[in-house]
């Protein structure tokens, strides 16, 4: 039992790195673009069919087929953005989330008019990595692909915290998260950055759709599950908090590997109630933390700040974009 | 990422000096708008205004609240579209132009109410400024910022996070930020409000320090005896329009300057 137990707690915490990688893109654009791309998950899909096409139909090699897809993926996350998200956004709070449940829908159907409702996987094409294990002390299994993939998730989010303290496009990113006009006036031009911004998500997002097909299958309709994990994994780190995806990640991870040793129904079961354990608890907070209202409380229990000074900045530049 | 821009500072301490004086044939003054009108809805908060600063001065608006003093730095610095009217800078129409082509152009704003990047540190927000706005690269734009932060008394509290400095800092810092986009023209929104007697002493010596290095300063202030030891031209707005303007003691002592202020609307 104890042996089982410390098996879902490390199975777990691989899988938050998954879960990380998934999640942080949305992050990242929840919390520079204060835009909520609900076809996040529909992106990592289409990422991974890419890659499989490249893959299986093509015939490159699959890290060849990963450099390719990323870089596209991040050319279509800027053009959506500039074409699709800018435009939404100045259509104010219910526009975005009908454009991208509307993309998800033309994305999913797109997806299996092109390539049919197969489930598709590139555990094939990644040899033995997809069952090799290192075995631990106490007869503890690790799979390969699942350290790979949490190692990566540790890669990114390191690099992308690097990237918003340290380069100009991090602090460009970061100011007009912050304060989209003030960062006009200082010269940032905060379209740009959020389009960046953007770009960044959906490539990342491909990245977990071509981790999730070397984990297990994929079909055009497995994206809303991912975009639900993510935002649970988000929401538990605190909304627009890098490393806070990671933390979220293994917790929804190992909520969902205990939750497994229980019955295979109630690991998925698991994590939601995690999730809306986590979510209830800052919302009674925001709610003693008392003024503001609910939109206050609510905030507060997304971010997992607290009620701060911030509260103010986002009532302040709704629909200011001219 | 670099931005195109015309090197068009030639007092930016990050620039080479301007081989020559103006070349238009008419300089004129240097920001200047005419018949601004800005409404919302039926609302007319600027109803045909007129202003102009020239190069090198500093210009003090006075007004009682509602005057529509802030709305007109708006309208300058590009914050919203103006319902009416045209603004120049430098001899081109900027009337259409976004507030980020203005700021790069060389017009800085700070807030009434500060808008700092919270999750920065001061040194953090003022270097995004230099490096977008200033046009500064790499080792110049972290001098540059050093330099500001000294400047505006800011040093000390380089490397703490903007939410946790007070007021008065967060106010030096929107002068620093609005400095570090090496501007030609600052338009200063109330910075003196709330600062103690000491304080505006060394705000005036700030901005004093400011004028006498070239920039054109626009300062919007309730606080008379700061902006007087500035400014040398004073104009007076009321609900949306100007109601005086010229030398700082004439203006004061108009009659409608008067009403304004202890009239209907009182401070």
């Amino acid at each position: 039992m104890a042996d089982a137990f410390v098996q879902a707690l490390v199975q777990g915490t691989l899988l938050g790195g998954y879960y990380a990688i998934v999640a942080v893109g949305l992050s990242l654009m929840v919390g520079v673009v204060r835009f909520i791309n609900l076809a996040h998950g529909d992106m990592a899909v289409l990422g991974a069919l890419i890659v499989i096409a490249l893959t299986q139909a093509v015939g490159l090699p699959v890290g060849l087929a990963i450099a390719v897809t990323l870089p596209v993926m991040a050319a279509l996350g800027w053009i959506m953005h500039a074409v699709l998200f800018e435009r939404a956004m100045r259509g104010g709070f219910l526009l975005p989330i009908l454009v991208t449940i509307g993309l998800g829908a033309a994305l999913q159907n797109g997806m299996f008019g092109l390539w049919g409702s197969n489930t598709r996987s590139l555990g094939a094409d990644i040899g033995g990595l997809s069952w090799a294990s290192w075995s631990l002390p106490a007869g503890i299994l690790v799979g390969q692909l699942p350290v790979l993939i949490f190692a990566c998730a540790v890669v990114v989010i390191g690099a992308l915290h690097l990237m918003l303290r340290a380069t100009r496009l991090g602090r460009a990113i970061k100011a007009t998260a912050t304060d989209p006009e003030a960062a006009e006036l200082c010269g940032v031009d905060a379209r740009r950055a959020q389009r960046a911004a953007s770009a960044i998500a959906v490539s990342l997002a491909a990245l977990a759709g071509v981790f999730l097909a070397m984990r297990g299958q994929v079909t055009p309709y497995s994206g809303p599950a991912q975009l639900i994990f993510a935002f649970e994994a988000v929401v538990i780190g605190g909304l627009g908090s890098i490393w806070g995806t990671l933390i979220g990640g293994i917790i929804l991870g190992i909520s969902q590997s205990l939750g497994g040793l229980i019955s295979n129904q109630a690991a998925l079961l698991a994590g939601h109630l995690v999730f809306l354990t986590v979510l209830m608890a800052r919302l009674a907070q925001g709610w003693r933390a008392g003024h503001g209202g609910w939109r206050v409380a609510l905030r507060a229990a997304l971010t997992g700040r607290g009620i701060t000074a911030r509260q103010g900045q986002t009532t302040a530049w709704k629909g200011k974009r001219t | 990422m670099t931005i195109p821009r015309p090197d068009i500072r030639p007092d930016g301490p990050g620039h080479s000096p301007d081989p020559g004086p103006d070349h238009s044939p008419d300089p004129g003054p240097l920001l200047c708008a005419a018949g601004v009108v800005k409404r919302y809805g039926s609302l007319t908060v600027l109803d045909d205004v007129g202003f102009h600063a020239g190069a090198g001065e500093a210009v003090g608006i006075v007004g009682p609240n509602g005057a529509g003093k802030t709305t007109l730095f708006g309208a300058l610095a590009g914050s919203f579209p103006i319902t009416g009217g045209q603004i120049r800078f430098d001899g081109t129409d900027i009337t259409m132009a976004p507030a980020r082509a203005r700021n790069i152009m060389g017009i800085a704003r700070t807030y009434q109410v500060p808008h700092p990047f919270h999750g920065m540190t001061l040194f953090e927000n003022v270097l995004v400024a230099a490096r977008a706005g200033g046009g500064w690269d790499g080792q110049a734009a972290i001098d540059a910022t050093g330099d500001i932060l000294r400047r505006t008394g800011l040093l000390p509290l380089a490397n703490t996070p903007a939410a946790a400095v007070g007021l008065l800092d967060l106010k030096r810092l929107e002068v620093a930020r609005a400095l570090a986009t090496n501007p030609r023209v600052i338009l200063l929104d109330e910075i003196g409000g709330g600062l103690t007697e000491g304080e505006l002493i060394q705000l005036i010596d700030l901005i004093g320090g400011l004028r006498a290095s070239g920039l054109t300063i626009v300062w919007i202030e309730h606080i008379l005896h700061a902006l007087l030891k500035v400014v040398t031209r004073l104009v007076c707005m009321a609900e949306g329009r100007v109601v005086a303007e010229g030398d700082p003691e004439a203006v004061m002592a108009d009659p409608t300057v008067r009403s304004a202020y202890l009239g209907t609307d009182p401070e």
